[in-house]
């Protein structure tokens, strides 16, 4: 079968997008220490609309915090520059593909309620273990996926063959990508992800999650998105774009220490979060 | 769940699967109710079979099986192709115990 390069078919696609200029700027800004959260605000403020949604979710009760935050600068003091630059680039992804958006081929209001639930559950996870970090972890959880979004976007035809084929065969989207294209959205989402010069962390993420060893010294992270992803396909929360369930990673579930009790308490939880996170698809309006 | 001759189809029942045709377009999404121009519809682009919740069943609330029967097929449809793998073994016992202590259903719609 002569499969598509992936290399040759990105570098023909004039229109593959590319974030937005403010995002690209947060990112700049928020990767250098000596940075202020004026400059930050500075930043955020050319786009009023960003300010109003950022305002909201940081009220939200995702957050949960006790005072109402109204200014951009006091919420970007209160979350933290790693929070205001993850939530800029969630708004500028949600933007570019919003639930609504697609041809009707591929459910994007159904794969954007699986990523959410995995942000949802990767965030769970990660309390578990005892991070910090977890509303990072929660983008992670979020975006890990963003590879189908691009084929769906941009690589239209050969993306409704390979959903045509996941229909008829019922097997997994990973599967019948690599059987008709040579290469799968991980890789794809890994590309643009480097374009795009996404955080080192989230890259790993969304290039390795159905293969965390590949992640090396990053392992852990990545597991907690690849064993969220298996969870939610699991009880079926959104849908991935596939109705079958990939293998958990052996050395995965091992490293996070789970075993069905832990899980059966997971599910619990992650149903009582996931309606506090809904609040964050405010930015797909 | 059942899979019915399309000549069997009535109206008002639930279709469980999306009707596709042979380019795989869908003609009919999951959760659609069967009408009589529908039907003949489905039968004038050649399909065959549709797989619908049971009129019987929708006509009977006191049926002692509604959800969870469904729903375990699914699960257990969604697993098929990794029985055997202990850890995914491990995995579909804890959804299905989660799914009888919840009486079926989950969180996000």
């Amino acid at each position: 079968m002569a499969y598509i390069r992936l290399e040759d078919k990105l570098s023909k696609i004039d229109d593959l997008p590319t974030l937005s200029v403010i995002a690209n700027n947060i990112m700049l800004i928020t990767q250098n220490p000596k940075s202020s959260a004026l400059e930050v605000g500075r930043a955020i403020s050319q786009d009023q609309a960003l300010v109003s949604r950022i305002l909201r979710i940081a009220n939200s009760t995702f957050y949960g915090f006790p005072q109402k935050i109204t200014t951009i600068t006091h919420a970007i003091v209160i979350l933290g520059f790693a929070n205001i630059r993850n939530l800029v680039l969630a708004a500028s992804i949600l933007d570019m593909f919003p639930t609504k958006g697609g041809d009707g081929y591929f459910d994007r209001e159904e794969f954007w309620k699986h990523s959410l639930a995995c942000g949802v559950t990767s965030k769970l996870i990660a309390k578990r273990l005892g991070l910090k970090n977890l509303e990072e972890v929660f983008i992670w959880g979020l975006l890990h996926d963003i590879g189908k979004l691009i084929l769906d976007a941009y690589f239209d035809e050969d993306f409704t063959g390979v959903i045509r084929l996941v229909k008829e065969k019922e097997i997994l989207i990973r599967d019948a990508e690599l059987q008709l294209l040579g290469f799968d959205h991980a890789e794809v989402g890994g590309i643009v992800a480097d374009k795009w010069g996404l955080p080192g962390a989230l890259t790993k993420v969304i290039r390795f999650h159905h293969n965390p060893p590949r992640a090396n010294e990053s392992m852990r992270m990545v597991a907690i998105v690849h064993l969220a992803d298996v969870l939610c396909r699991a009880i079926g929360l959104g849908n991935a774009g596939d109705s079958k369930i990939p293998c958990i990673h052996e050395g995965s579930w091992k490293l996070l220490n789970l075993n069905k009790q832990i899980v059966k308490r997971l599910f619990s939880e992650i149903e009582r979060e996931i309606m506090n996170a809904k609040a964050l698809l405010v930015f797909a309006n | 769940m059942e899979i019915i001759n399309i000549d069997d189809a009535k109206e008002g029942m639930t279709v469980l699967k999306e009707v596709l045709n042979e380019q795989g377009n869908v003609l009919l999404k999951e959760g659609a109710t069967l009408t009589k121009p529908l039907i003949g519809r489905l039968k004038s682009l050649g399909i065959s079979a549709v797989c619908v919740e049971s009129a019987e069943k929708n006509d009977n609330p006191d049926d002692s099986s509604p959800q969870v029967p469904t729903e375990l097929k699914e699960l257990e449809c969604k697993f098929s192709d990794v029985r055997g793998n202990e850890i995914m073994e491990e995995l579909m016992a804890a959804v299905k115990e989660y799914m009888r202590e919840k009486g079926g259903g989950n969180g996000i719609h």
